[in-house]
């Protein structure tokens, strides 16, 4: 796991702004972003070497080596925790209230988030980051600030919740900006897509951006089974409405189907349902349950050996496979999977969070395998992670 | 447009194997196949850093040289790092300068004979053609450093990163230049910036 905050000395205050773009020498040579909004980077040896003369510069602030000098009168910062949260090309908030700087953007990671709102209108039995009523349309303005300094070849961002549509016409202004700023990356949305089935007109999101998509979850082919795992009346003709005005506004969709016990057990009935009712999706992922969050409160109901799951999920992959549906399975070991399933099994799991066990240390194919989560989360174990052997891994 | 670019690498590639199995129309099929399905997952290509810009600064050579524009000597000791504590300030918005006297439209009969001029010259073209804007000191100084950093960061010794286009500067331009089997100026020309990974930006 890597760290995404740690505890920081800061010197000074930074002007106007929260957020900065971490910058060695390279990302100053660049003139990508304005030199008014990086921190300079004097850990590198080469940046501190030159000291004297950057600093004459408008930088917004410094990050200095622990025990180090920090410059005069202006704003600078020396981390205590993991260095790694700030590397150059990352995008750090200064929370100053906290004593903290927090990563928002880690170059080169997979697992890059817009992070819309805290409110959602579903209340998921697993839901991993479990929502709060607050009043926080301030992202808007953060968010376009933080794609301001994300980088141009950036390949994808996702942007979640929360549900993001409570944002409103915000949502739209977030993706609007990243099509003007960062037309090259894919943005993804991760929405239970309930108010495009209500109020929330789609169409605007036609041309917004060059290369958008919506994940939007589907927890049944019945109404009880959806509502109940979404723990919100009403949930599944809503998903359903929106996701057919989606469809009308060209957008593209995948469906994202979390493998909790309920939902396991009519897994082959819901791929029957999505593959008469909604063939336009894009793709169907299978996902296995991320152990965090209310999960945790809900183990009992919730959790199914993804070992014991294989029948289901044979039967729905091979369902969906057949009538040339994409679908991949997500979140899941292949020492869990089938061999037949191993083609659809893909490394889903955010880097920051991705993880292996000490059993997968001599595994043959660890290297295409999307390990665990690194939460550790008694009880959702799987019994049956076991290294994969060379010989086994080509048969 | 980088979708065109992969389907030109995919008949490239197609054309390299005509080479080298001069017979084989099945490979080369399968290269144009894999191409076109490698499209929606295509790395894109970028442009070259600097693409279609005015490189103001390709022909500097010298931090004295510039000097001898009056216009900007009042920022010329910024950066300088020998005025000692002297901050940046933010360039300032380049005004194009009035024309001496602005060109009247007042046809010539109604003037005071006194104060129309003699030279004939003097009302053709009353719109001059656009110069490009120069770059002020300060962005020159900003741009020495940044290159001077990115020469840093490759392994090159500038001197400084002290915005001055001196004697070490000038020698690492060189020797990244031939490196790179660019020309070797000495000079921040668009295809070194371009090689630095510097953007020509104000």
């Amino acid at each position: 796991m890597l760290a995404l905050e740690a505890k920081a000395i800061l010197s000074g205050t930074m002007d106007g702004f929260r957020l900065a773009k971490v910058a060695s020498l390279r990302e100053f040579a660049c003139g990508d972003f304005p030199v008014e909004r990086m921190l300079l980077d004097l850990r590198d040896p080469l940046a501190a070497a030159h000291r004297a003369t950057l600093e004459l510069l408008p930088w917004a602030g410094f990050i200095v080596a622990p025990g180090d000098e920090m410059p005069a009168d202006r704003f600078a910062l020396s981390i205590l925790g993991e260095a790694a949260v700030a590397q150059p090309g990352d995008v750090v908030e200064i929370q100053p209230e906290r004593g903290k700087i927090a990563t928002r953007y880690r170059r080169g990671s997979n697992g890059n988030v817009l992070f819309a709102t805290e409110r959602c209108n579903s209340f998921c039995l697993m839901c991993s980051q479990p929502p709060r009523p607050i009043q926080d349309d301030w992202r808007v303005a953060q968010l376009c600030e933080l794609v301001d300094l994300i980088d141009g070849d950036e390949p994808s961002l996702a942007i979640s919740g929360g549900e993001p549509t409570l944002l409103g016409r915000g949502l739209e202004q977030v993706i609007r900006h990243c099509a003007a700023r960062l037309p090259r990356t894919h943005v993804h949305v991760l929405s239970n897509g309930r108010r495009f089935g209500d109020d929330f007109p789609a169409a605007p999101f036609r041309d917004c951006h060059p290369s958008l998509s919506w994940g939007i979850p589907l927890y049944g082919d019945v109404a009880s089974l959806h509502d109940y795992v979404v723990q919100s009346r009403g949930a599944f003709a809503q998903t359903l409405r929106g996701l057919y005005a989606l469809q009308a506004a060209r957008q593209k969709v995948e469906l994202r189907i979390v493998l909790v016990k309920p939902v396991v057990e009519r897994l082959p009935q819901i791929a029957r349902f999505i593959y008469r009712n909604l063939p336009f999706v894009e793709h169907v992922a299978l996902m296995g349950t991320e152990p965090v969050g209310l999960a945790l409160a809900n183990h009992d109901a919730l959790w199914i050996d993804p070992a014991d799951a294989a029948p289901q999920l044979e039967s729905a992959v091979g369902m969906l496979a057949a009538r040339g549906l994409n679908v991949s399975l997500y979140n899941l070991p292949l020492c869990l999977l089938p061999r037949p399933l191993w083609p659809f099994a893909r490394r889903s799991i955010s880097d920051w969070k991705q993880d292996y066990l000490d059993a997968c240390r001599d595994c043959a194919v660890r290297a295409d395998c999307s390990g665990v989560f690194g939460w550790n989360a008694k009880g959702w174990r799987s019994r049956a992670i076991s290294p994969i052997d060379a010989e086994l891994s080509h048969a | 447009m980088h979708k065109a670019i992969t389907l030109a690498g995919g008949a490239l590639s197609a054309l390299q194997g005509a080479v080298h199995e001069s017979d084989n129309q099945a490979a080369i099929q399968r290269w144009a196949s894999l191409a076109q399905q490698d499209i929606g997952y295509a790395v894109t290509l970028t442009a070259p850093l600097n693409l279609d810009i005015d490189n103001l600064y390709a022909g500097h050579r010298s931090h004295s040289s510039h000097r001898s524009h009056s216009s900007h000597r009042s920022h010329s000791s910024h950066y300088s790092g020998s005025g000692g504590g002297s901050r940046y300030t933010a360039p300032t918005p380049y005004v194009a300068p009035r024309p001496a006297s602005p060109p009247s439209t007042t046809p010539n009969s109604l003037r005071p004979s006194s104060s129309a001029p003699t030279d004939p010259s003097y009302y053709s073209s009353p719109t001059r053609p656009p110069t490009p804007v120069r770059p002020s000191a300060d962005q020159l100084t900003l741009m020495i450093m940044r290159v001077q950093a990115a020469l840093f960061s490759r392994g090159y010794d500038p001197g400084a990163i002290d915005g001055v286009m001196g004697a070490k500067t000038r020698s690492a331009l060189t020797s990244f230049q031939s490196a790179q089997g660019l020309t070797a100026t000495g000079t921040m020309t668009t295809e070194t910036l371009n090689a630095l990974g510097v953007r020509v930006s104000p």
